[in-house]
Order: structure tokens, then sequence, then C-alpha cells
């Protein structure tokens, strides 16, 4: 069995939570979040037939009031940044937390999940906004809390890029 | 039965060491954990013992940022109502008891020694556990984690030796046998005040009791019973009660009675009868004796009057029998002369004296008498005869002439011949 942690991070109210609510294994209330800052799920996947344990410290959205609290991304093995495709300030402000990341604990394997794929055409951030940081090495992909969309897919593909293992 | 089991271990738990979790410093990941063996429930909260394990972590975090805490400084304990959490750690691991109860002392110093003793073990199977994920290799550290899994239990009561039984038993018999005692003495003790309250001539005025010792004071006519007398009745010794009498005249009347007959000795003949306050002497007295008591009689407390209408004088009866016997004889005459028949000398005799006796008697008695005559109706016919015949009786009885004679006649009821009889007629005092 092999352990992960694993952080998801972004602006406030981009669906976080939403967005794994249906795919993990949760005891803790949502209310930890309003108190100590972070909720903690548990994401169990078969990876190449190996038990892979995700724990998913499933960090307070990050507005202008509130910051995320940077021991909680002590030991993680990867993160997860969460855009609102509808906010294009989700966008920056992931932007933001992932050189903050960086500089609190290295460098780390992340993807970036737009949100929200289910309202693709009302999007606001478009692919060219995307580009230079795809230049830059961040790997997109386009989940939707409401229809499940790439989720699963997300959490393996993180794994694959956390063990370092080629699909 | 798993659920008595329970609730006996509760009753008898002093503290127990029911789960040890083994944390990365670093990552909060849980690397192995171990646990009592209990019921399927706690198994089940096994199973997130990943999960617990992260939270733990975080909420230390949380601490740590929250309050400023120095490097070295991290929560240590969590308390729950009985639940305790310890967390001591190395430098890269953590390890968490989960304890119930009352934890000892130096249980901390034993888990701190487990975690200095893994992290010497695994300090470097950590870095691998950084890159790889896999925990398997911390699997080494059950046998030092199930050495932490200590628990206290209060020995089970013993089961009580027979000499114990024994003597408990006779405690209780003892305890039961003074409570019956002391119900009993306290009913004894009511019961004999009930009683003594009802006795004439007794007024309690005050009664305590405290144990076996007992009190008791009030006011007692000298001629009431003896307090003292009823204590048998109500198996009271006498020697446990200490009692203070004032001494009353009671107006009760069966102790006025009392006191009557303590104060005058009734002569044979009289009796007496006492209610509401007034004497009644009935029956035959001397008048001597009557006198003498009179006074005695009419000032013992409690007699408000003396009636004496029933109280007859033995002289007063005396003088009553001997006039009876006066009236009854008839002094025979010859027929119309003054010539008295044979006999009569004698009976005039007897009559004189019986005359004295009476009118002396009479006279003790405050009375005055007077004689008169009686006379056949055939004698009447003759007024001048009888006339003769009343004064030459007279003469007879009386030659001194110092009785009261009253000539006046009686019709007597017969005319069977000629006679004079005598009527004695008394003035009241």
């Amino acid at each position: 069995m092999i352990q992960k942690k694993i952080c998801m991070l972004g602006a406030a109210a981009v669906g976080k939570t939403s967005l794994v609510a249906r795919y993990v294994r949760s005891i803790f209330s949502e209310n930890y979040h309003s108190t100590i800052g972070v909720k903690i799920d548990k994401k169990s996947l078969d990876y190449h037939g190996r038990l892979v344990n995700l724990i998913l410290w499933d960090l307070y959205g990050e507005d202008q009031n509130q910051q995320i609290q940077s021991s909680y991304l002590r030991g993680a093995s990867g993160y997860f940044l969460i855009i609102d495709g509808m906010r294009p300030e989700t966008l920056h402000m992931a932007q933001n937390l992932q050189t903050r990341i960086e500089v609190a604990i290295g460098k780390l394997p992340f993807i970036a999940l737009i949100n929200k794929a289910d309202l693709k055409d009302s999007w606001l951030i478009k692919a060219q906004d995307l580009a230079s940081l795809q230049a830059a090495g961040w790997y997109f992909l386009e989940t939707s809390a409401k229809s499940g969309e790439g989720v699963e897919e997300a959490f393996y593909q993180l794994t694959d890029k956390m063990l370092n293992i080629p699909v | 039965m798993g659920a008595l089991v329970e609730v006996v271990l509760a009753h008898t738990l002093i503290y127990r060491v029911e789960q040890v979790f083994l944390i990365s410093r670093e990552s909060g990941l849980l690397l192995h954990q171990v646990s009592i063996p209990t019921d399927s429930k706690r198994q089940t909260e096994m199973h997130d013992g990943d999960l617990i394990s992260s939270m733990l972590t975080a909420i230390q975090s949380f601490v740590h940022d929250s309050f400023g805490l120095k490097a070295d400084e991290s929560l240590e304990t969590i308390r729950v109502g009985e639940l305790h959490v310890f967390i001591k750690q190395s430098k890269d691991l953590v390890l968490a008891a989960v304890v119930r109860g009352i934890v000892p002392g130096d249980l901390g110093d034993s888990l701190e020694a487990a975690v200095e003793l893994l992290q010497q073990q695994y300090g470097k199977a950590l870095k691998d556990f950084a890159l790889t994920g896999d925990a398997s290799v911390f699997e080494g550290s059950d046998p030092v984690l199930k050495s932490c899994l200590k628990a206290n239990f209060t020995k089970p009561a013993s089961k009580p030796k027979p000499q114990l039984k024994l003597i408990f038993f006779i405690v209780a018999l003892a305890c039961l046998s003074l409570v019956g005692l002391e119900i009993y003495r306290s009913l004894n003790w009511s019961n004999y005040l009930n009683d003594l309250a009802r006795q004439p001539g007794i007024m309690i005025t005050e009664s305590s009791r405290r144990f076996n010792r007992y009190e008791l004071g009030g006011l007692r006519d000298p001629l009431a019973l003896e307090p003292n007398a009823l204590l048998k009745q109500y198996h009271l010794n006498p020697s446990s009660i200490r009692s203070h009498w004032e001494s009353y005249y009671s107006f009760e009347d069966s102790l006025v009675r009392l006191r009557i007959a303590e104060s005058v000795t009734m002569p044979e003949g009289l009796n007496f009868s006492f209610d509401q306050g007034i004497l009644r002497l009935h029956g035959v007295v001397d008048k001597a004796w009557f006198e003498e008591h009179r006074a005695i009689l009419q000032n013992i407390a409690g007699v408000k009057s003396l009636d004496i209408s029933q109280l007859k004088y033995r002289e007063a009866l005396f003088m009553e029998l001997l006039q009876e016997q006066i009236e009854a004889e008839k002094i025979f005459f010859d027929s119309s002369t003054l010539e008295l028949q044979a006999g009569q000398e004698e009976k005039i005799s007897r009559l004189q004296g019986d005359l004295e006796e009476v009118l002396r008697v009479g006279s003790s008695l405050g009375y005055k008498g007077q004689i008169s005559f009686k006379s056949s109706e055939k004698a009447l016919a003759d007024t001048s005869l009888i006339q003769e015949r009343m004064l030459l009786i007279r003469q007879r009885l009386d030659p001194q002439a110092s009785f009261a004679f009253q000539f006046s006649f009686d019709k007597a009821p017969t005319q069977e011949d000629h006679y004079l009889s005598l009527a004695i007629i008394w003035e009241l005092p």
C-alpha cells in the first residue's frame, strides 16, 4: 500500500470540496474548513495493481481575508490547483498560490483543474490564457463537479506524476 | 456478551491505552497503528486511522501556528472526557496514543522512549517513504507499538471470606437488633407515658428519652398511683429512669374519695359518697362523733359542701324506738272509776323510767318534749273522770313535776276498753 499526501488549493468558491465530494471517503465535517482551515478526506485508487491511498488535504479557499496556512502543505507529495472557468481571477490566484507553494515546500507535481466544465460555453478563461502556463510546464485538466467529468482522471494523473511512473 | 464485558471493564478500568498511531511528522501520513482487540465498531474506526493521523497533524499545526509556539513546542495532550490523546514526537515521527481513564504519570515517558527508539530504527526508512509512499516497512514497528498498549484494572472484588461473611452477618444482626430494641423501647416508653397520663392525680409536664436513659417529671397527688408501679408492665427498668414529682392536691373525684377515706375513719354504720365536690354522709352515727369530725370533713381538699340529709344520729333512733314503746303502752282503769286494773302499777313504773330516758335523749339532741294523753273514745264520755285519771297518772309518773305535760286528748282508734296512753310531742330546736 502506498500513501501520499496531496493538497487541494484554489481561490474561494471555486468548487474544490464539491469536486471531490462524491469520490472520496470523508469522516470529517466541512465545518473543519471554517475552524482550523483544512478538511481531510481519503481517496483510494488502484494504480497498476497497487493500492494507493491519497490523503487529501482540502485547504480552505483563499481570499483577500484569509490565506492558506503553509504548515498544512508540509509533507505533501503533490497538489491540485482548482480554477473556476467562469472567473479569470481564480487563474491568477492559482498562479500566485503555485509560486508560494514552490517557495514554501519546493517543486512538487501538481495539476491545474479548470472546474465547471459543464458550463464551458460560458467560460471566461480562454485557451490562449493558458498557453503561457502550459509552456511553463503546467498541466491542465477540465473537470465538472456536476457531471464528475475529469475527477477520477485527475486523481490518477496526479498519482502517476507523484510516483513518477510513466503511463 | 461483548457488551457485558465492556460494562464490566468500564467499571474496573483505571486506564487503558486503546490505540497507538505511528505518524510521519512531516506529512501526517499514518505509518503504522495498533489497537487493543475489540468489537467490530472499533475495527472500523481503525481503518480511518490514516484520516485521524492526518487530522491530528493538522490540529497540531493549527495549534502551533495559532499560538505562535516555538519550534520545539507542540501540542502534547488532547483530552475529551475520560479520553486522552497523548502525542510524543521525535525528529521525524509522531507517536499518538489514545488512552481511556486516569493516565498514569509514567505513560508519557514510556511513549517518549518508544518514539525515540523508532526514530533510530526508521530514520532512514522515512526518507524512502517520502519518495515511495510505501508504508509496509513500518509494520516492523508493531512490537514496539504494542508494548505501548498498556492497561490497568482494579482487581475484581474478591469473594468475601467465610469469616468476613460471618462477621458481617453478626454486625448486621447486631445493628438490626439495636434498631429493633430502640423501636421496642420507644414504644414501651410511649405507652407507659400514655398510661401514666391517664392515671388520676398525675400530670406529666416533661419527659425525654435517650437510648436507655429516661427522664420524667410533673405534678403528683400523694395519693395517686406510684409511677414506678406501672414500669414492670412496660418492661422498663426503674434504675434507668430519673423522675421528679411536685406534690399537689387533685380534685378528681376518685382522688378526693381516697383523701376522705385517708383523713377520717368512718365508724361502723356510716358511709359516704362523693360527687362533684359534694360529700354525702349516709347511715347512723353518734352525734358526738359527727360533731367532732364535722370540721375535718368540711376542710378536706376538694370537698366543697357536706350533705347530711341522709345521716341519722344513733341517739335519735334510740329516742324514736323508745318513744314508740312508750306510746304503745296503755294504762287500764276499771270501768268508770279511778281504780287501776291489776298489773298497771308495774307498767306505770316502767313508763316513768322510759319517759325520763326519752326526754333526756331528746334533750341531748336539742329537742324539748311534751307529754300528752290519749284516751279511748268510751272514756271520753265523762270528761271529768278523764281529767282525774290524767292527774292521777301524771302524779304517778312525775311526782317531782319535772315533765312538761299537756292535758289534751287525742281520740284513740279503738273503743275496746277504758284506758289512757301517752304521746310525746317534740318541739324542734
